[in-house]
């Protein structure tokens, strides 16, 4: 009876082995794409090192672009496609999850110092009204306040209904206007402009206002005032959920021990504002060095003030209080500022299952960096953090 | 693994000492399907249905009445439509209130295990790169609550089938498939049968 039962449980767990789904077989044709950017930075062999090393430890594929006065470098390591072993490439693509947030940032200071609305307007001023009504702190919060992370509007990401139904639900294409419902009737964090608290609704009303006074698209927005102007070809959003043919595959760590598996085509933020967007290192440094140079998308005057910290009356949680060489410092009007033995940074990142992103802008030593991933979650997410809060400093400056 | 064939052994034991200690030891099975969603309960389910079903084995333990009580001993599988696949396998006392013209309700709470693995290829790092892996799947423990209604299709001198419908909500944990969430609950709604062949 005993060896019968045993025969038994394995016998029913190999068959459920056997039913998992077969990965697409695909060639490295389907991820084809060239640079033209030509390795000139004295500490190629340290990055490509670097890379290489980070690979090891676990993470499944990277790309990174580096440039200072020095010169520049862009490199990668690791696997675009685990199951079909093909070499990630510098020039791949990635979802860049949340740093999608200072696409939508630009949008909203472009229409602002365009004089269509002001940054001290209610944000009631440019909602349906039936959407102020079911959002707590929606009639008093500002534009700034939102860009900032001040208005207190709760992060609907972080509501235990949102995860179920996701859960329930991996594919399903969300609309902005899904994803807000699950804070109607939800209360404030605290009122507008007391703290600070990292909050995704807040980008998703942002997206719906500058929809809404333009009569565009996201996706049009983006194109013609972002990747259009600055050339950004391998840039891209699309708010018909999609996945382009030569996006790499993402994987998270859901088990936290470096156990990965595919999660490319789950439609978590794919099509809205605060994180849709797609793109590459290389884009990504030209647009946050043109975010930071007078002229390119704002003025001056703009990006002295996007770059401002202001803090809130009360508690400010987006400061980090580890005592790393990378800390957080608060957020200005869509951008992180990152304080560092060698200059402040000014950037974003973003994250989404699968995927991790970074860019970084270091006006000081003209310096900016720019990486992607493939891998999130768990353990992958913990290296992440570990680049990010203490080693980009040592690579870039030491 | 090895906590996993200990787990499965205890409850196939409890099984048969309750078995043998039922006052009228004739078994009555249960086969069910039903559709599965994570989350409490939720009667405008928009969701994708996650099919699953169970067999199980009960033991009549106490007849007073209208009132029976039975030990059932679950086997069970469902399948979340992208995420994961599980086996279960749990103990649920169910306590049944018998009607005129072949009617009854029961509830039932119970607990067990539940072996979850991914739907999809896993991949672990060998030799510095990442390869296809197995994936033997996680444990979890569960813990469950339901309601049902049930009606004899058969008259009273055939052998006893019944057909019925459950609502029940699980708790499982951990649950290790998306580490976001530590504990999850879990609705299935239920259409099966009662049959006691040797009654």
């Amino acid at each position: 009876m005993k060896s019968y039962n045993i025969f038994l449980l394995l016998g029913i767990t190999l068959s459920l082995i056997a039913c998992i789904k077969e990965p697409t077989v695909v060639t490295s044709s389907k991820y084809d794409c060239t640079s033209d950017i030509v390795n000139t930075h004295p500490n190629s062999a340290v990055f490509d090192a670097f890379l290489e090393d980070k690979i090891k430890q676990g993470i499944p594929g990277m790309t990174m672009i580096v440039e200072s006065p020095a010169g520049i470098w862009t490199g990668a390591a690791g696997l675009a496609d685990i199951p079909n072993n093909i070499p990630m490439k510098a020039c791949n693509k990635m979802r860049i999850g949340s740093t999608t947030k200072t696409f939508t940032a630009t949008i909203i200071l472009q229409l602002a110092e365009q004089g269509i609305l002001n940054l001290s307007d209610s944000i009631s001023q440019y909602l349906a009204p039936e959407m102020v009504k079911k959002i707590a702190n929606a009639e008093l919060a500002t534009i700034e306040q939102l860009l900032n992370h001040t208005s207190g509007i709760e992060d609907y990401t972080g509501l235990i209904n949102y995860s179920i139904k996701l859960l329930n639900d991996l594919n399903h294409p969300w609309t902005p206007e899904e994803e807000l419902a699950f804070i109607y009737e939800e209360p404030a964090a605290f009122a507008p402009g007391t703290q600070r608290k990292y909050s995704n609704s807040n980008y998703l009303l942002l997206g719906l206002i500058a929809e809404r006074v333009t009569g565009k698209s996201g996706t049009t927005l983006f194109q013609e005032q972002i990747f259009t102007p600055l050339n950004l070809a391998n840039t891209s959003f699309n708010q018909v959920h999609s996945t382009p043919e030569d996006l790499v595959r993402g994987y998270s760590d859901e088990e936290e021990n470096f156990v990965l598996v595919d999660r490319t085509d789950f439609t978590f933020a794919h099509s809205s504002m605060d994180g849709g967007a797609i793109s590459t290192v290389a884009d990504l440094r030209t647009y946050v060095q043109a975010a930071m140079t007078p002229g390119r998308l704002f003025s001056a005057e703009m990006i002295e003030r996007m770059k401002t910290v202001i803090p809130p009356s009360g508690e400010d949680q987006t400061i980090s209080t580890k005592d790393t060489p990378l800390t957080f410092n608060g957020i200005g009007l869509g951008w992180f500022n990152m304080k560092t033995p060698y200059g402040t940074g000014y950037g974003h990142g973003g994250a989404l299952r699968g995927y991790k992103a970074n860019m970084i802008y270091f006006p000081d030593s003209k310096t900016s960096v720019c990486y992607l991933m493939n891998g999130n979650n768990g353990k992958v997410s913990e290296l992440e953090k570990t680049i990010r809060s203490e080693e980009i400093v040592s690579l870039l400056f030491e | 693994m090895k906590k996993t064939i200990l787990l499965i052994q205890v409850l196939f034991i409890t099984a048969n000492i309750l078995a043998q200690n039922s006052p009228a030891n004739n078994p009555r099975f249960s086969v069910t399907t039903f559709s599965e969603q994570l989350g409490f309960i939720n009667l405008k389910n928009e969701n994708p249905i996650h099919l699953g079903g169970t067999i199980a084995i009960g033991f009549a333990k106490k007849q007073t009445g209208i009132y029976q009580s039975f030990h059932n001993i679950e086997i069970g599988y469902f399948s979340h439509e992208t995420l994961f696949q599980a086996i279960t396998l749990a103990w649920k006392p169910t306590y049944e209130w018998q009607f005129k013209k072949g009617l009854h309700i029961h509830g039932t709470a119970g607990v067990g295990y539940l072996h979850a693995l991914p739907k999809q290829q896993t991949y672990t790092q060998d030799n510095g790169t990442y390869k296809a892996s197995n994936n033997f799947g996680k444990p979890s423990a569960t813990a469950s609550i339901g309601m049902g209604i049930g009606y004899r299709i058969t008259p009273q001198n055939n052998i006893p089938i019944t057909i019925f419908t459950r609502y029940e909500l699980t708790a499982i944990a951990p649950f290790n498939i998306y580490k976001d969430i530590p504990a999850i609950a879990n609705t299935t709604l239920s259409l099966g049968v009662f049959v006691s062949p040797f009654n």
